[in-house]
């Protein structure tokens, strides 16, 4: 039995999950759980947050998309991609821009997708509020990656993973407000490349699901 | 160098990181320090936040960043932080980022509430930040009711990470809001367990302790 993911894998946070699992070179069964579902009593039993993604590994049950990231990694460290460091310095720089990402990047980026996913007309003075939140954090990106090559180090890691599906569902839903926060930065920009190129994202992405919200009620 | 924690002792971001410490059996400084200061920007923490950590090794920010740094360089001392097992670290995991994304703001929303927001005179909670407090606290109270502790049997920083904003929240609450906890057993008898630690209490004993008061 291997392991299981809970959700659609639209869902950046389902992504985040898939990419790992596919990054150690492991495999997955997609359990389609559609936005509908999740507060049903079945899947609350699983995460009473009713959020996906939810990953089964035979008894165990794992919600949160980073938490599950870092349990794929633990599990199968020693093959595939190493996603965190062994050196304990470096782990910290990790856990460091992990956090950066949840509290700082994730934030504003989820605010402006919200506007376009699920109002008719998006609300321009939230979309404008957390990008210039969303600005004054990728300055510091910027400066931090002109130094190195990933945001850790020169290694990727759990770090710039966590980043990759909420820039790809921003640039899906807003081309220009991506171009002009990401390309307009150098060094963010070329990191962007990278990243996205990894085989990993691009088995991801090759599904037209990958990067389909249109089911979504609008208001 | 001895180990220095730049924050004011008030936040629960730094106590979090001071009681992982003690938790250790090490010691620290608190120390503050200007954040928007150019010195701070560039030498601590870019984003200007506290708290920041600095040993003779290395400089760091992010309070969870910082926990799990305190919890792994001293391993083989104090409490173990990690959980005991694969299982347990998954789920130490899993409720550190609860902690990050469901549980802070609707408590610090409730805080600001009480404490009384100077644009809203009325200090009284609200009814929506208050369902929002109960039905995060009732998902920690059916968790809590199937373990001791918030990954399994073993205390882990996702337990240390919670102490100080129940600390908070027990200050400055009167006994109609206490209720949160208090109709809640396995939540209050949690709360009661990881508070009555040596570790936290004399964390609580040291000076800059401001106990809350106004």
């Amino acid at each position: 039995m291997g392991l299981t993911v809970h959700g659609d894998i639209c869902s950046p946070f389902v992504k985040i999950a898939a990419m790992t699992i596919y990054e150690k070179n492991e495999d997955f069964e997609l359990v389609f759980a559609r936005l509908s579902l999740l507060k049903t009593e079945e899947f609350l039993a699983k995460n009473p947050f009713g959020r996906m993604p939810v990953l089964e590994d035979g008894d165990l049950v794992v919600f949160e998309s980073r938490a599950v990231a870092r349990y794929v990694e633990a599990k199968f460290e020693g093959q595939g991609t190493p996603l965190m460091p062994a050196n304990l310095k470096e782990q910290a720089l990790v856990n460091i821009w992990a956090e950066v990402e949840s509290q700082s990047f994730c934030p504003p980026v989820w605010a402006i997708c919200s506007q376009f996913l699920s109002k008719k007309v998006p609300d321009v003075s939230v979309i404008e509020a957390s990008r210039e939140k969303l600005e004054k954090v990728l300055d510091i990106y910027e400066i931090q990656l002109s130094k190195r090559k990933y945001l850790a180090g020169d290694f990727f890691s759990l770090a710039d993973l966590f980043h990759i599906p909420l820039l790809h569902i921003l640039q899906c839903l807003s081309e220009d407000i991506f171009r002009s926060v990401i390309n307009s930065r150098t060094y963010v920009h070329k990191w962007h490349q990278d990243i996205t190129n990894r085989p990993s994202w691009k088995r991801i992405i090759s599904v037209p699901e990958a990067s389909d919200w249109s089911f979504l009620p609008k208001v | 160098m001895a180990i220095k924690i730049y924050g004011p002792f008030r936040s629960p971001f730094v106590m979090a990181v001071a009681l992982a410490i003690y938790e250790k059996d090490q010691e620290f400084e608190l120390l503050m320090m200007d954040i928007k200061s150019p010195e701070y920007l560039n030498n601590f923490n870019p984003f200007g936040k506290i708290p920041s950590y600095q040993d003779e090794d290395i400089t760091l920010f992010e309070s969870k960043a910082i926990m799990r740094y305190i919890a792994t360089k001293f391993a083989d001392e104090g409490t173990p932080l990690l959980g005991s097992t694969i299982v347990e670290q998954a789920l130490c995991n899993q409720w550190l980022e609860v902690h990050s994304h469901s549980f802070t703001q609707p408590m610090v929303e409730m805080a600001r509430a009480i404490r009384g927001n100077p644009q809203q005179p009325d200090a009284s909670v609200s009814k929506p930040a208050l369902e929002r407090v109960n039905n995060v606290l009732d998902t920690y109270e059916a968790r809590l009711s199937t373990s001791k502790y918030l990954a399994g049997e073993s205390y882990t920083l996702a337990d240390i990470t919670h102490t100080p904003f129940f600390y908070i929240f027990n200050a400055i609450t009167d006994d109609e809001n206490k209720k949160c906890i208090t109709s809640r057993p396995h939540l209050h008898a949690w709360i009661q367990d990881i508070s009555s630690r040596p570790a936290w209490k004399k964390l609580t004993e040291r000076p800059e302790n401001p106990h809350y008061k106004q």
